[in-house]
């Protein structure tokens, strides 16, 4: 039981980046939510797959998976900000109200 | 509907909703964010698919599928940067 | 300061630790093959995976405990970071600056961490590095004020980093 609500968590999480990357105005809040949403989605996920499977080598393996996309996930989001930064695009600002 | 086919419908409906930034995306940029999403989707449903089908051969297909989209994310971003770069 | 022999012999048991978990099976030829191409690989690379500088020398059980208690810390604030980034998204509520920030942490790995644990928090990701001071996008920005930003991004982080990396 508390794996499925582990992966429903997990669902919603990915369901609102997904939702976020179409919504928002600019590359640098796109990456927002798909560097924390997707980390946030995906630890939900598979740490749900795993209490259902149970300790065993496949939750072992999955757990190799996890500790992957968790290390790489950030640095990907660095190096497409980084190189976004450098060729010269500007942040989105909110209009003030005068 | 049982479990996997909920969670491999909502996966798969979410990576196909990620498309619209793939074909529309103003910059270059916006496209590799997205496809970047989409390589973890598809890591997260090969998982899901190998805890509910007992088909251990998929975690290493998602291992190897997550290691070369982070090494293909890195080098297109790298090349995006371009060469005339006024620092280092 | 590390010695060359005791890094090779490190970097060939975490190799081998990996082709124990993903081969799974126990046969002497496979434990040989494993044994031989960790020995190969760890010669050609234990150079990168343990600088020569940055020793855990004589608090490894300390340094290792303290990752681990890390490692809770960061999860829980990504879910509260996942949390926040729905609500953001549902109401369209953002305010975007970019602030920069001044880090106390010398050694690279420790800004490395900063910098990923940064990426993974609420409404935050590191943009750019020059030596200590870390440019950062913020989502939903409060202040512009340089210490008061700072304080209110890495708190936290910094205090857990400093405690493993001193």
């Amino acid at each position: 039981m508390i794996a499925y609500l582990f992966i429903f968590l997990g669902l919603v999480f990915i369901f609102f980046g997904t939702l976020g990357i179409i919504r928002f105005p600019d590359i640098y809040t796109r990456l927002q939510t798909s560097s924390k949403c997707d980390a946030a989605g995906a630890v939900a996920l598979l740490v749900g797959l795993m209490v259902r499977e149970g300790l065993d080598s496949l939750s072992l393996r999955i757990l190799i998976i996890l500790m992957f996309l968790l290390l790489t996930n950030p640095v990907a989001s660095h190096a497409i900000a980084r190189s976004a930064a450098i060729r010269g695009i500007k942040p989105w600002r909110k209009k003030k109200k005068c | 509907m049982t479990a996997v086919t909920i969670i491999i419908t909502v996966l798969g409906i979410t990576a196909s909703l990620t498309l619209y930034r793939v074909i529309f995306g103003p910059t270059p940029w916006d496209r590799l964010t997205a496809v970047n999403l989409i390589s973890s989707k598809v890591v997260m449903i090969m998982v899901a698919a190998a805890v509910f089908f007992e088909r251990r051969i998929y975690l290493d297909v998602a291992l190897v599928y997550a290691i070369i989209g982070f090494v293909s994310i890195i080098a297109i971003s790298k090349f995006l940067e371009g060469e005339d770069t006024d620092r280092k | 300061m590390y010695k060359k022999g005791v890094r090779l012999v490190l970097t060939f048991f975490v190799l081998m630790s990996f082709w124990l978990v993903l081969s799974q099976n126990l046969q002497p030829t496979s434990l040989l093959i494993g044994a031989l191409f960790s020995f190969l690989v760890a010669l050609l690379s234990f150079d990168f995976l343990i600088k020569p500088d940055e020793g855990i020398r004589g608090r490894a059980i300390r340094t290792i405990w303290l990752l681990f208690i890390y490692v809770f810390v960061l999860l829980y604030e990504m879910f509260l970071a996942g949390f926040d980034v729905v609500y953001r998204v549902i109401t369209m509520d953002i305010n975007p600056e970019v602030v920069m920030i001044k880090t106390d942490i010398k050694s690279d790995l420790g800004i490395v961490l900063l910098a990923n644990s940064i990426t993974l928090t609420p409404g935050t990701i590191t943009i750019d590095i020059e030596g200590d001071h870390l440019y950062v996008h913020w989502l939903y920005a409060r202040t512009t004020h340089f210490g008061h930003a700072a304080e209110l991004i890495k708190g936290r982080f910094e205090y857990w980093l400093r405690r493993i990396f001193t």
